[in-house]
């Protein structure tokens, strides 16, 4: 026990220094930085338009009303960007790094080398992005307040810890294929895409195709179980399938980390 | 112009050759158009026509802005403005043709390929879809030919001069990105003009972004009169030579002010 809790916390200030040293590039070029938030602004200006579009020609979709659907886009999105500058960045350096054989240099250090390929860098330049999707989530939150089981809450913060897992582990998954194709970053970009299902409430989609996103690939857990949940329209049974989902993802992953570990070969010297 | 026939003959063997990762492209382009299918079909659900469209109308809308809308669109904006911010335009500006123009033999070989296989398959939805597809006739199909050259024309000479924006700012991608998404939306990217709420719907008509996407299409699907396309073209067409003018114009400004920075 002792030597576990010892390794965690080694890990823990390992990312503190990672941490640390992705928010000192930032800094350099702090502009940069604030102004990559225009696109997100215009982005979520354009969906908020189309919602608006959507609503004004009808009162609910797939049962859901228009403030509703805005507060499981802030949720999707806040998702979306946590992900995306906490790991998702680092895998697709990392399948850029086993192609030209500088995967080595992660193997070489005296760290896991799974924990400094998924999180070596933050990607601070997304702070623009967070606020965005930030604000639409407590401006859609103070709208739906009124719908909002409180009760409900820990469920809910365990499901957005659940999206975080569900995301983390299926996204190392495809990545890890890189040990096999070519050029594996079609796979995660295939999944940015069909994440796009989530973002709108599952009941305009067929059974068959919301049980394939929830089972198969879980782009469901990604924002709209948790939204669903604390908006009380979803039962407890999904926090359950959330805990044998993250088991299965962390089987899988760890078994396909492991065979790509064997199978890699440097294109170096 | 031999030599940039030569550019253009290149740069489309070049482009034949990763048709695999055009094709993973497309397939990545149908997951979003098959949320906006179900997004529609739920809208239309009780209701059996809005701003004009059917389902039906809204299903081929829908599938024409997929495979026109990455089409018509290259990433030439980004490459032009990384060659001035790299200093490597200075090697184009040495050599014996003009850089425009062989740029715009590079976009057309480019983007000559995508629609060749993109058309193809709006044939393949013609035939296997006569519900919602149905042969336009010849003189539709031609004038959808023509706005779509149109479009592309726009679509390259709006990009090469946001490209320009490169001699003066350091990185275009600070806001490359964000005008890439009002253009795709006022070009109907998302949802069709029509639909647009309030001062959006007559803004969208006002500017030229129109003719990028929304224009083409409501041509194909017949929604638009001879004489109203004549004079949507001729518009497209001014729109053309202003952004020429302004081309122009910043394109001698720019290379004055370019440094060369990098080399």
């Amino acid at each position: 026990m002792k030597p576990l809790v010892s390794e965690i916390r080694r890990y823990l200030r390992l990312w503190r220094l990672l941490l640390r040293l992705s928010l000192s590039e930032m800094l350099m070029f702090r502009i940069n930085g604030l102004l990559f938030g225009l696109a997100p602004i215009v982005w979520a200006a354009t969906v908020l338009i189309f919602l608006g579009v959507i609503f004004s020609k009808v009162k609910t979709l797939g049962g859901w009303s228009l403030w509703e659907t805005v507060f499981l886009l802030g949720v999707s999105e806040t998702v979306f960007v946590v992900y995306w500058a906490s790991f998702l960045i680092n895998l697709r350096n990392f399948i850029n790094e086993v192609r030209t054989g500088r995967f080595d240099q992660s193997l070489l250090k005296p760290i896991n080398s799974r924990f400094l390929v998924s999180f070596r860098t933050l990607d601070f330049t997304l702070l623009g992005s967070f606020i965005n999707s930030l604000a639409i989530f407590v401006v859609s939150l103070a709208k739906v307040s009124d719908q909002i089981h409180f009760s409900r809450l820990p469920g809910f913060l365990f499901l957005l810890a659940a999206a975080y897992a569900i995301c983390y582990l299926f996204h190392f998954i495809f990545a890890s294929l890189a040990f096999w194709v070519v050029n594996a970053r079609p796979f995660l970009d295939w999944i940015f895409e069909i994440a796009d299902f989530g973002h709108y409430p599952a009941g305009i989609y067929p059974p068959s195709l919301r049980m394939f996103f929830t089972f198969f690939i879980p782009i469901l857990f990604f924002g709209y179980f948790p939204t669903a949940f604390l908006l009380g329209r979803l039962d407890n049974l999904y926090l359950g399938i959330a805990i044998l989902l993250i088991l299965a993802l962390s089987i899988i992953s760890r078994l396909v980390w492991r065979a790509g570990l064997q199978r890699y070969q440097s294109a170096s010297s | 112009m031999k030599k940039y026939w030569t550019v253009f003959k290149t740069e489309f063997q070049k482009s034949s050759e990763y048709r695999l990762e055009f094709f993973g492209h497309m397939i990545m382009g149908l997951f979003t158009f098959a949320v906006m299918v179900f997004v529609f079909r739920a809208i239309f659900q009780g209701n059996p026509e809005i701003a004009g469209y059917t389902f039906s109308s809204v299903f081929t809308y829908l599938v024409m802005t997929k495979f026109l809308h990455p089409a018509i669109r290259w990433n030439v904006a980004r490459l032009l403005a990384d060659e001035i911010k790299e200093g490597r335009l200075s090697a184009y500006l040495l050599k014996p043709f003009g850089v425009l123009r062989y740029w715009f033999s590079l976009f057309w070989a480019d983007r000559l390929v995508d629609i060749l296989i993109r058309l193809s398959l709006i044939v393949a939805f013609l035939v296997l879809l006569p519900r919602y597809f149905s042969f336009p006739g010849f003189g539709t199909t031609l004038s959808f030919g023509l706005s779509l050259v149109l479009a592309l024309f726009l679509n390259f000479t709006f990009n090469i001069l946001l490209s320009l924006f490169a001699f003066w700012v350091t990185d275009i991608r600070l806001f490359s990105t964000a005008i890439d998404l009002a253009v795709g939306f006022f070009a109907g990217a998302l949802v069709p003009l029509d639909f647009l709420p309030g001062i959006l719907k007559p803004a969208s008509f006002f500017l030229p972004f129109q003719y990028l996407l929304y224009f083409p299409i409501r041509v194909f699907q017949g929604a638009v009169g001879p004489e109203q396309t004549w004079v949507g073209m001729l518009i497209s067409l001014g729109w053309l030579v202003a952004l020429l003018i302004l081309l122009d114009y910043f394109w001698r400004k720019g290379i004055k002010h370019y440094e060369a920075i990098g080399q």
